[in-house]
């Protein structure tokens, strides 16, 4: 039975799932190695599982926790000696970590408190576990032994000792209460007066150890401490995290999740030394994981497949092959006709729009102001202008029309004689319309560039751009399983809000989800902002880069098709402008290409970066990468140091000049006008 | 049982001419661009009279009054002390007011709590009501970037281990940015949120319920739906300091909250009900209020004088 308009997106976050919605929603990377190989919870090894908001650290590090174990195994300590592991699951928000700062006091008292609550807090958890899993029969005799083990640990004994795991409990959550008592009381006294009772690491260890020895049922077990949110600690904080994974000790192991910005620091307090990849740790990049697997779509699919079984909108697909499911997941969505196949149909004219063609316009009035200003090569007189326009004129397919008219602006940029150029793209076009596999211009010109052309066509009609289809969400995500999620929630709000019933037995619209997919973009840029001081400097870089790629698609001859990406040498860019690129890495509103670019000119290798898909829809830019635009270092300058932001306009003016008819940049005095402005 | 709406309020002239019964021998208001901040300050009969300066109005020194308190680079606790600290009187003998209409929110909430620390019984607080504000729901309070998310200080909770329902109760203004701010620092935890309604001006619940909207996100399910919404008036701190509690009690009720965070984002009479109830009910739990600190606030936001609250506020026991 199927609830009305249960959205079975509304849920983005693990974070608000129980336990038992991340059992029933888990979906394990298809063919290759799953997520258990990628994260090794029985290897010693510990790991940094690194990914962008919304990647699917909480949801995979969750997935190992004890509670998870407990949900996967009838008989949980069968299950915890065939996994060869508990997890211990803390969250590093819950500690209020923000609190141990300031308040009239030193620095380094601050991180010895913070060390011994820490310590505490890991202890209860551990406990709290031990409590749950080992039943009385299993403890019999030897609660006490393990109780005065642990007691052992201790710098000074307490008063009375405590005999069972409860009492001990209770002490550390006596410790930690006096703890908090103290913290918060500095605020207003400016005083810290905490006793101390364990060294560092002692119950880290020392706790698992002796339950280890004294236990056979957990004896070989690897107590597996999966510290998320690791953001939420300071420098300070994440200092001892990185000392008790640098000094870590069996059978104690870490995996520790962080967003992309969340790592301050690979020092330790052991001799200052620092945590090297390799050596005392591993790195998880989870989202460029994703992003460059060649699963990933098929992950995609079964992600939203499990949700819309969940909510009873498919049956159960879980035996389904990925093509069978894809064309189920595919049918959910209209689509709009290719240009090529359907140019009738691609371009339907808002209501009131006159029949001309925008673009021929323009063509005919740059033409005739190169006649008067003689930069229209072998166009001599009026004539000649309705001669070219006439030759490049295919009535019935808008798109060919385009094809032939950037190739006349490729010409036109060479100088070549516009005349002769037209008449041969005449012949080239009347070849491709015959044989459209014949190896001509035309073609050519619609395999590179038909994505822009027909993003030009919809623009000069006024007509919204289409990013619509479930690949094309999927390729819009970009390794961020989250923000999928999020499109698809939208867009089960637009159509049941545009009366439509998605994902039953008709498809939804395409005006539903070009309505929710602008949503979601601008959910994502705003929701992408940078903490801090730099938040706004980063915002405005990336809107700068944007407005620079929109101009550039949207010019008469576009340097490069399906832009979204530029190459820069990095060395040879301001440290402000890394610095501001390196913050939009690490939220993700830039990616990084592997293996960069070669630079035509010096064979130097330049790093490449891509904006995020996600965000591209706000201005009008294509989702899928194909061109690079080589930026110079004064141009990347201009956009991200604030410093040199003032060189901005002049430079995208000039760049875009190269790109525009009639000069083609030739005449430094000839300024283009500038069409586009921010998307929002 | 606790019954804040017991608790004494009355109107004061929005036009001023005000009894000399309103006369008090210490009255702290915070200074900024807004007419209904200094006409307040001028009307109140106080024996000594202190403008405290927030620096996150970035105000220009010729624009400050003349002997106006700005304890440098001070957290809110130092702040709030240095200000008491130079009172000259004896503190918990004397009748006290607090303007708390320009005051920072958290302030707001730690001024009550460092007054009752130092012995004072009850304060009057009050609060002038805008007309409207400058640009409806596109009014700008804060200052981008937020600098922080934090407890504040002095009400910071004893918290546990087990996180499993965690709840935060965010007062949502009409800052979205904050809300979202705040909803992500904590995201771990159940969203619930407190709407003002009745809200000040008729009009300013839809502006308030839409600007928030954009926090949607951030919020997640289901706290973001206004179907699962609570309210509270905007400006009865009071009556918010009960509708907290009923919300507490009933989630409590229902199944025992883990942690909770409370997090007043909207009008000051919120915040200082926020306040009370976390003095009255919450210190000593597992229980917070935290707060996003921006980089700054406007120092106008808001147009005319409707009303002007006088807000009695005592620590009430369950006895």
């Amino acid at each position: 039975m199927i609830q009305e308009a249960l959205n079975p997106f509304d849920v983005t976050k693990a974070v608000d799932f129980d336990d038992q919605q991340i059992s029933d929603y888990w979906v394990d990377l298809p063919g290759g190695p799953g997520f258990r190989d990628l994260v090794k919870p029985t290897s010693p090894m510990p790991m940094l599982v690194l990914g962008g908001k919304g990647s699917g650290k909480t949801h995979l590090l969750r997935f190992f926790s004890y509670p998870l174990q407990k949900l996967r195994h009838s008989d949980p300590i069968a299950g915890i000696r065939d996994e060869g592991y508990v997890g211990v699951y803390l969250r590093c928000g819950g500690l209020n970590a923000s609190r141990f700062c300031g308040k009239g006091q030193r620095q380094d008292a601050w991180a010895t408190l913070f060390q011994q609550y820490m310590d505490i807090w890991l202890a209860q958890l551990f406990l709290g576990i031990a409590s749950d899993v080992l039943k009385p029969d299993m403890l019999a005799a030897k609660e006490v032994l393990l109780c005065k083990s642990i007691v052992d640990l201790f710098d000074i004994a307490p008063p009375n000792p405590p005999q069972t795991l409860s009492e001990l409990s209770s002490l550390f959550r006596d410790w930690q209460r006096s703890l908090d008592v103290a913290i918060n009381n500095a605020a207003i006294t400016r005083r810290l007066d905490t006793p101390i009772h364990i060294s560092p690491g002692r119950l880290v260890f020392g706790i698992p150890q002796v339950f280890a020895r004294t236990l056979e049922s957990l004896d070989g077990i690897q107590i597996l401490y999966l510290i998320d949110e690791l953001e939420n600690l300071d420098e300070h904080q994440q200092r001892y995290v990185n000392t008790l994974i640098r000094e870590k000790e069996a059978p104690c192991s870490f995996k520790v999740g962080a967003r992309l910005y969340g790592i301050r620091t690979y020092e330790t307090y052991s001799a200052g030394e620092v945590n090297r990849e390799g050596s005392e740790y591993e790195k998880l990049p989870l989202d460029d994981h994703l992003r460059a697997n060649k699963s990933y779509g098929e992950f995609a699919l079964r992600l939203c497949a499990r949700r819309l079984i969940e909510a009873n909108y498919l049956r159960d697909t879980s035996e389904s092959s990925t093509a069978a499911l894809r064309k189920t997941m595919k049918r959910f969505f209209e689509e709009p006709d290719d240009p090529l196949a359907a140019p009738d149909r691609f371009l339907i004219r808002p209501p009131g729009q006159s029949k001309g063609r925008p673009y021929f316009l323009r063509l005919e009035a740059q033409l005739r102001e190169g006649l008067a200003s003689g930069d229209a090569p072998g166009v001599r007189t009026e004539a000649d202008v309705k001669s070219i326009l006439d030759a490049l004129k295919v009535t019935e397919s808008p798109i060919v029309e385009k094809a032939n008219i950037l190739l006349l602006y490729k010409g036109w940029s060479r100088h070549k004689d516009l005349l002769r150029e037209a008449q041969a793209i005449h012949e080239s076009c009347a070849l491709y319309r015959r044989k459209p596999k014949s190896n001509t211009k035309v073609k050519k010109v619609l395999s590179h560039f038909g994505a822009d052309l027909a993003a030009q066509l919809l623009f000069d009609y006024g007509m919204k751009q289409q990013y619509v289809g479930f690949d094309t969400f999927v390729e819009m995500s970009k390794g961020l399983p989250r923000n999928l999620l999020v499109v698809l929630k939208h867009i089960f709000q637009w159509a049941v809000f545009n009366g439509e019933r998605p994902f039953r037995e008709t498809a939804v619209t395409v005006a539903s989800q070009q309505q929710a997919v602008n949503e979601a973009s601008r959910w994502f840029f705003r929701d992408a902002e940078v903490l801090g001081e730099d938040g706004p400097s980063v915002q405005t870089a990336i809107r700068r880069l944007a407005d620079l790629f929109r101009e550039v698609r949207f010019s008469d001859k576009p340097a490069e098709c399906s832009l979204s990406t530029f190459a820069v040498n990095f060395e040879e860019i301001t440290p402000r402008s890394r610095e501001l690129i390196r913050l939009a890495e690490q939220w993700s509103l830039l990616f990084r290409i592997a293996g960069g670019q070669r630079d035509r000119n010096s064979s130097r290798l330049n790093s490449r970066f891509q904006l995020n898909s996600m965000i591209c829809p706000m201005w009008d830019l294509p989702i899928y990468r194909r061109g690079t635009l080589g930026l110079t270092a004064s141009e990347v300058n201009a956009i991200f140091d604030p410093d040199c932001a003032g060189e901005y306009d002049r430079l995208r003016r000039t760049r875009i000049a190269r790109m525009t008819a009639p000069g083609f940049g030739h005449q430094s005095s000839r300024q283009p006008s500038t069409l586009f402005h921010l998307a929002q | 049982m606790i019954d804040y709406t017991i608790l004494y309020r009355s109107t004061l002239s929005a036009t001023g001419g005000w009894s000399t019964t309103e006369t008090w021998d210490l009255f702290i208001s915070a200074f900024n661009e807004s007419e209904r901040v200094k006409s307040v300050f001028d009307w109140a009969h106080a024996t000594t009279k202190s403008w405290i300066i927030h620096p996150e109005y970035g105000l220009p020194t010729e624009k400050m009054p003349d002997g106006a308190l700005q304890p440098p680079n001070a957290d809110e606790a130092e702040f709030i002390a240095a200000v008491l600290d130079a009172y000259q009187g004896e503190l918990a003998t004397s009748s006290v007011c607090l303007d708390i209409t320009g005051m920072m929110r958290p302030h707001v909430m730690l001024f009550a709590l460092m007054l009752f620390d130092r012995g004072v019984k009850k304060f009057d607080a009050l609060y002038s009501e805008p007309i409207r504000y400058q640009e409806q729901e596109k009014t700008q309070f804060s200052i981008l970037p937020i600098v922080n998310v934090r407890p504040v200080l002095g009400f910071e909770g004893t918290h546990v281990t087990d996180t499993a329902n965690d709840l935060l109760v965010i007062g949502s203004g009409y800052d979205d940015a904050l809300i979202a701010r705040v909803a992500e620092h904590k995201r771990s935890a159940r969203k619930l949120q407190v709407f003002g309604l009745p809200s000040l001006r008729p009009d300013m619940y839809q502006q308030n319920v839409l600007q928030a909207s954009r926090a949607a996100e951030s919020i997640g399910t289901p706290g973001a739906s206004v179907l699962h919404s609570r309210f509270a008036p905007a400006n009865d701190p009071f009556v918010t300091a009960s509708v907290l509690k009923s919300i507490v009690d009933a989630e409590n009720e229902r199944k025992r909250l883990s942690n909770l965070y409370l997090c007043p984002l909207a009008t000051k009479p919120q915040a200082l009900g926020f306040a009370l109830y976390y003095l009255t009910e919450l210190q000593g739990t597992a229980s917070s209020i935290v707060f996003p600190f921006a980089k700054g606030y406007s120092t106008e936001t808001s147009k005319g004088v409707s009303r002007i609250w006088k807000y009695t506020v005592e620590r009430l026991s369950s006895a």
